[in-house]
């Protein structure tokens, strides 16, 4: 019972229901068909990124410039594919806004790797020189009507939901598929590649790894280079759920999946985190701002909301480890009666 | 067929000027439980690190199961069976405890995937090797150091060790702990593997070894069965270091009001009833075996571990240490174990380290910093401890090891201290500024009015410096001694007696 | 390298670090300069940079504090415009919208000390979450930035706060001996406040010691929550001047202004020479930084083909070079000092 109240995932979990429970009352809204979709659908980009956050993190990396990478692959995708008049599958320009992320990506992973340079503010720099990139060369613009297999992509859903009560419809697009596609990659990787364990064992403690033969370097490129293919992805994802492609509208968006990430219990100090845990997280983070308006509290107060919510799931955790930090942690004094002793651990014959 | 696992042939190993190891051979036997004894500065570490391939000896020659070494790095000598549990252990905290002891061996078979299975199979398998279990799929970094130490051997076995090398293994562990551990350890021989046990507590020579080497001031004393010797002979074999120098012989005059004093000071975890005074001019020295709880009183005395039991007095007032600015307030100066993480602001000026602690009292009328006497008093110091460096302004990553230790004090001396608490103040030092070092602390008692604590496990500083030393063992103080006709042996013996 | 006296970096024929700047922005003025004398030499043209300049300079040294002690102020921006926006609501309820003169000068000394006064608030609380909840800097003010922009948000339930009394606009465009903005003395001002502060202040040096090792600095008695508290204090009142600069210029009071100028802000201190790290950091290094940036940036808007967002890819560049060369010369100064340390080693082995 003591090990389930350390961890992040057992609040997040707690002030979610507690949430929902909330809203339920208040609005009798929640579990009506309609929101639910509405729901899933906002979570299909943030847990995409999310994810490749979380890895990141778990590698000891912050990245700040996925946003930017998916905003000028998405732009350079949709423009060039609405201006040749493209009429191919749609999911080949995915793939291509996936490998051009991929690129991008790499170009911190190699800083980041090779010249050991502090992570934020490379993730800063590259991420202000692909937004200039964007907005000044390309001269980007908001693109209204998209290529025919876009267009056609948007409008595919996987079902619609109905709310009886007031008839309202939410669609959910097929690309829930594309994320479900995302989680599952992911989790196969994490788990069960040496691979996505390198990613643990580096973030756990870097000069071990190496020393267990892992390769290093190259770990911490595929974290930066796998994050900028889902920024690809995710860039595309935005374009088709929103109808249209603006580019300068996932401004700010790093911060929010860095904000999921720790909430769901990924620690900034590397080899700690979890898939189910940054789920969680993105989930509780959608579900507060997409409840407002059944709770009853304007848009406007949306922000200091996630703001609250960040200081809290942050806070409680921060401060146990700060108090155990504190604390002498040894067994001096009685020499015969281990306070630690494993009772699980067997004398075996 | 030889039964030799190990035939280190007169090594030697310098650094600097100083010769950790001179000419120092071994012969380890197949499948022996085999003790490496010294005291601190005996030259067994770096022994130690030319066996595990991390060192290169200046001269000499090495053999493992009759192969000639030539080439020294980690990674060949775990190829040819050997494997070093080192105190930290390097283990992945955030991984279980199945996973950290299956994962340099998947890896080193350059597999791709992972089966979770298989991994857990391949912990039970080290599980059974070694006799004792824990639980698969707990977190390292919520183990014991025990069962940490525990999960790094099953790794090594795993890893197909000829020879284990353990660096004082049973530092931080429980008596039943330790009785876990040599179970294992005789397992392990039972199965045809040779251990290298580094240790300091002599009694676990005769518990557990069949035959120990004793080496001293980087020369080989010893190798004798286990059998062959006892707790007196073997105080002879460690101890035959004469001091250099004279004494500091003092006696305090009894109807004094003490500088400094504690009565049943405590600790949860660490210590209980700790007791003492400090009167005028004398040198206080408290000393242990590692891991008997003497730097966590010398923290909690400067107020990074407050007491939750006990009183403190200074120059007879009760005094209340719950904070470093506390200790502060009340004039007492600590200088602490490791300069370099807990003492020094390596990238800053000599100028700025020395200045720091004191900065508050160093102010004009006008409330800004009075550069000049901050510069005088730098300047002062540099002198009256014979500070050797380039500029003030230099960083004092630019300066030796005993030098940047002065600069330590100085900062602490410049705050006038009522009380100083030196913990192991000499460590890595050069004798140059060791005898720099330990001619200061005499002079400031001197004059009657600082209380001088000072904490260390190198037994000839504290016989040579301290004019009464106190025994600490598992958190509480057993003896009390002069340091008159006290010798390194003596104060050996008692330090290692079992209670 | 000689290590650099902090504060105004007066020392100057001491300081490399200063110097190189120097160099950088005597070529990026002449390059301009040569490029387009015609508009770039312009008085009026000189005025306008001058404009833009104090804002950044402001919250570039707020975000210099937090830097040097081992941290990042990213809610800046936001304490910025929540600071402004309760300042400027205080004037609207009380102050008379035609007021002039010396009730004018009253009631802008008295916006101002509201404004700073939230700042420090904004600040302090920050801090708490640093010092006692051991929240890291960097998820601190990010969530702090939430919290504080979201009650700006809740204040103008998220549009522009306009009926702004006239004096506020008039100060804060007005231009002294045909040249000088205002502002610009404001941030002087600020500069020389926070170099004093530094370099001749035990704050400062207890702010530069902990930012270089907060164990060693609890080890030498400082209390490091103490020092937190005051430095986040510090960049929160700073912020609540940029904020009223803001405002002043803009003529009204809203949420989210100046949204991109925190990583800009990030750049200018890294150029300027602060340690992301923590420790290191001066007025003058940052000055000067601010106008190359600054320099830069509005050269390009010379250029009526280059747009403003090449400024972008510019300041990305910069960051990225600069971060690669501080790496460089630290590996080849670490090397320099271990030979100067062995071979002090091996002297005083000797004697």
């Amino acid at each position: 019972m003591k090990k389930l109240l350390k961890k992040n995932e057992f609040y997040v979990s707690v002030v979610l229901i507690l949430l929902i429970g909330v809203i339920q009352v208040k609005s009798g809204q929640f579990f009506t068909a309609n929101n639910l979709v509405d729901l899933a659908r906002s979570c299909i980009l943030p847990v995409m990124l999310t994810l490749g956050v979380t890895m990141e993190i778990i590698a000891r990396s912050i990245d700040v410039s996925f946003p930017a990478i998916a905003m000028l692959t998405m732009y350079t995708v949709t423009s060039v594919a609405t201006k040749s008049g493209y009429t191919g599958p749609a999911w080949v320009l995915f793939l291509i806004a996936a490998v051009m992320g991929m690129i991008l990506g790499t170009i911190n992973g190699v800083l980041a790797a090779w010249l050991k340079l502090p992570t934020l503010i490379i993730t800063l720099g590259t991420s202000s020189i692909y937004m200039g990139f964007l907005q000044g060369v390309l001269k980007c613009r908001v693109i209204a009507v998209m290529a025919e297999p876009l267009e056609t992509l948007s409008t595919t859903y996987l079902l619609v939901a109905t709310n009886r009560q007031n008839g309202l419809t939410s669609p959910l697009s097929i690309l829930f598929l594309l994320m479900l596609g995302v989680v599952i990659v992911v989790w196969i990787l994490m788990r069960y590649t040496m691979l996505g364990r390198g990613i643990y064992a580096f973030g756990g403690d870097p000069v071990s790894a190496e020393r267990a033969g892992f390769n290093i370097k190259f770990i911490q490129i595929f974290v930066f280079a796998f994050m900028g293919a889902l920024a690809g992805l995710g860039g595309m994802t935005r374009t088709v759920l929103t109808g249209s492609c603006q580019p300068t509208s996932l401004d700010g968006y790093e911060m929010v999946c860095i904000a999921a990430a720790v909430l769901g219990g990924t620690r900034l100090s590397g080899g700690v985190g979890s898939i189910k845990g940054s789920l969680l997280g993105v989930v509780l983070m959608m579900t507060v701002s997409n409840s407002l308006i059944l709770l009853g509290i304007p848009t406007y107060a949306s922000k200091f909301m996630t703001g609250i919510l960040i200081i809290m799931g942050i806070g409680i955790s921060s401060y146990q480890a700060l108090r155990s930090k504190r604390k002498v942690s040894g067994n001096i004094l009685e020499p015969d009666k281990s306070k630690q002793e494993n009772p699980d651990a067997k004398e075996l014959a | 067929m030889s039964d030799t696992i190990l035939q280190v042939n007169n090594v030697t190993k310098r650094f600097g000027g100083v010769c950790a190891l001179d000419q120092v051979s071994l012969e380890l036997k197949k499948g022996e439980i085999h003790c490496l004894v010294g005291g601190n500065g005996s030259g067994k570490s770096t022994l130690i690190k030319i066996i595990s391939g991390f060192y290169k000896p200046d001269g000499g020659s090495l053999v493992f199961d009759g192969v000639p070494r030539h080439r020294y790095n980690t990674m060949d000598a775990i190829a040819e069976g050997v494997q070093v549990i080192y105190q930290d252990m390097s283990v992945f905290p955030n991984l279980t405890v199945a996973e950290n002891i299956a994962i340099t061996h998947n890896k080193s078979l350059k597999k791709k995937l992972v089966n979770w299975k298989q991994v857990d199979r391949f912990a039970e398998e080290a599980f059974e090797k070694i006799g004792v279990r824990l639980p698969l799929h707990d977190l390292l970094e919520e183990l014991s150091v025990a069962d940490k130490q525990i999960v790094a051997i099953a790794r090594a076995i795993m890893n197909e060790a000829k020879l284990l090398i353990m660096d004082e293994p049973t530092t931080a562990l429980t008596r039943k702990e330790i009785d876990r551990l040599f179970q294992i350890v005789r397992n392990l021989q039972s199965k045809g593997v040779t251990i290298l046990f580094v240790s300091h507590k002599l009694d676990e020579v005769f518990e557990i070894a069949d035959r120990f080497t004793v080496i001293r001031n980087g020369h080989h004393i010893i190798t004798d069965s286990a059998q062959n010797v006892n707790h007196e002979k073997m105080i002879e074999y460690i101890s035959r270091r004469k001091l250099e120098g004279d004494q500091y012989l003092f006696e305090a005059k009894e109807d004094e009001t003490p500088l400094f004093e504690v009565r049943n000071l405590s600790l949860k975890g660490a210590f209980e009833n700790i007791s003492f005074k400090v009167m005028p001019g004398e040198i206080l020295g408290i000393t242990g075996l590692l891991g008997s709880g003497r730097t966590e009183l010398a923290m909690s005395l400067f107020g990074l571990y407050p007491n939750d039991g006990g009183e403190i007095f200074i120059k007879g007032k009760p005094v209340k240490i719950g904070s470093p600015q506390d200790a502060l307030k009340h004039k007492i100066g600590y200088v602490p174990e490791d300069r370099l993480t807990e003492g020094l602001f390596l990238m800053q000026s000599i100028r700025d380290n020395i200045a720091i602690a004191n900065i508050d009292n160093m102010k004009t009328a006008g409330g800004t910093v009075d550069e000049k006497r901050v510069d005088q008093n730098a300047e002062k110091w540099r002198e009256s401890l014979s500070i050797k460096m380039g500029k003030m302004e230099d960083p004092i990553s630019t300066l030796s090891g005993g030098n940047q230790q002065k600069v330590v004090l100085a900062k602490w001396l410049e705050t006038s201290p009522d009380v100083l608490i030196l913990n192991g103040p000499t460590v890595g030092v050069d004798i140059g500024a060791k005898y720099d070092l330990h001619a200061k602390i005499r002079e400031l008692v001197a004059n009657n009015s600082i209380a001088v604590i000072v904490i260390s496990d190198d037994i000839l500083e504290v016989i040579q410096n301290c004019n009464r030393i106190l025994v600490v063992k598992k958190g509480r103080i057993t003896d009390e001694l002069s340091n008159k006709d006290l010798d390194e042996g003596k104060l050996l013996s008692i330090l290692t007696a079992e209670d | 390298m000689k290590n650099i006296k902090p504060g105004l970096g007066i020392k100057l024929t001491k300081s490399t670090n200063i110097i190189r700047l120097l160099l950088i922005f005597a070529i990026s003025f002449a390059t301009m300069a040569i490029l387009q004398p015609n508009i770039f030499l312009t008085k009026k043209y000189m005025v306008s940079m001058a404009f833009l300049f104090p804002e950044y300079g402001i919250l570039a040294l707020a975000m210099m504090l937090a830097m040097m002690s081992g941290g990042i102020d990213l809610s800046i921006v936001a304490t910025a415009n929540f600071s402004g926006i309760m300042a400027i609501k205080f004037l609207i309820r009380f102050c008379p919208p035609d007021a002039a003169g010396l009730t004018a000068a009253l009631f802008l000394i008295a916006a101002l000390v509201v404004a700073i006064c939230v700042g420090a608030l904004c600040g302090l609380l920050i801090g708490a979450f640093i010092g006692k909840l051991g929240i890291p800097p960097m998820l601190a003010t990010l969530g702090g930035a939430d919290l504080i922009m979201g009650a700006s948000l809740i204040m103008t339930k998220g549009s522009s706060v306009g009926g702004i009394p006239r004096f506020v606009s008039a100060v804060g465009t007005k231009i002294l001996f045909g040249f000088l903005p205002v502002t610009v003395l404001v941030y002087i001002a600020c500069a020389v406040a926070i170099g004093f502060l530094l370099q001749k202040t035990p704050y400062g040096l207890k702010l530069r010691m902990m930012g270089s090792n907060p164990v060693a600095s609890r080890f030498s008695g400082l209390d490091n929550d103490k020092i937190i508290f005051k430095t986040y204090m510090l960049s929160g009142m700073l912020s609540a001047v940029a904020g009223m600069l803001l405002i002043s210029r803009a003529n009204s009071a809203r949420a989210d202004y100046g949204a991109s100028y925190v990583m800009q802000v990030i750049i200018v201190c890294v150029l300027g020479g602060v340690n992301p790290n923590g420790g290191f950091g001066t007025v003058g290094g940052v000055s000067i930084a601010i106008l190359i940036l600054q320099v830069l940036s509005s050269g390009f808007n010379m250029f009526p083909n280059i747009s403003n967002f090449y400024r972008s890819i510019i300041w990305g560049a910069v960051l990225i070079l600069v971060v690669i060369y501080n790496h460089i010369s630290a590996k080849y100064r670490t090397k320099k000092l271990e030979r100067a340390a062995a071979i002090t080693a091996s002297k005083s082995d000797k004697e």
